[in-house]
């Protein structure tokens, strides 16, 4: 029965793949996709667990911790990046720093 | 013993699952960057919760709870992290609200206080 829920579960979680590739394609905004990358980090993750639950090992579950941090990481730098840019319709404000 | 310990497993994979598969529907679905950070956040931290209880109850091993245990304090404060940074980036980079939008108080904030 687990092994039944860990196929659908994979196709469920390729489900979501699918949408967040297509929000990461479509976003209008930068921060679209980058939070559609982090939704797809976390896809990810949600893959690696099931492989652990399919193979019954714990060693699996390390690979799922490294994936948490880097996407974690990537949203970090690229939310540092769109705060830097700060390209709106009209100009910035009258700011000396700049 | 063990099927009960099969239910409990298939019941935490499956929330956890329509959790994120709801969490991912939302960032297609919602018409904002905003809006679409909310469900992408909860939603998919909700989901990593019950997967990775459900991990834990069908291996059984230490091990396995120790490394579920870490996973789950570093997204529970990453996530939420991530999202309000991200969320306070776009908005300093004038990214429009829906125009459904009631509200916009961080920039009413903001007014009283130009930024630094």
């Amino acid at each position: 029965m687990v092994a039944v829920v860990v196929e659908a579960g994979i196709v469920a979680v390729v489900v979501g793949i699918g949408m967040t590739l297509y929000r990461m394609v479509k976003g209008p905004h930068v921060a679209d996709r980058v939070l559609a990358g982090d939704v797809l980090s976390l896809q990810v993750v949600a893959l690696v667990i099931l492989l652990a639950v399919d193979q019954r090992r714990a060693v699996s579950l390390d690979v799922a911790l490294l994936v948490a941090i880097v996407g974690f990481a990537s949203t970090l730098a690229f939310a540092q990046y769109i705060g830097a840019t700060r390209s709106g319709p009209q100009p910035p404000d009258e700011g000396e720093g700049g | 013993m063990d099927a009960i310990r099969e239910i409990a497993t298939v019941v935490l994979l499956v929330s956890g699952l329509s959790f994120m598969l709801i969490g991912a529907w939302g960032t297609v679905r919602l018409p904002d960057a905003y809006h679409r950070l909310h469900a992408a956040s909860k939603c998919s931290t909700l989901g990593l919760l019950g997967l990775l209880f459900g991990a834990v109850v069908h291996i059984g091993t230490a091990a396995a709870l120790s490394k579920a245990l870490l996973t789950l304090v570093f997204t529970f404060v990453a996530a939420p992290v991530g999202s309000h940074m991200l969320a306070r980036s776009a908005h300093a980079a004038g990214l429009e609200q829906w125009d459904r939008t009631l509200s916009d108080e961080l920039a009413e904030d903001q007014g009283d206080h130009p930024e630094d």
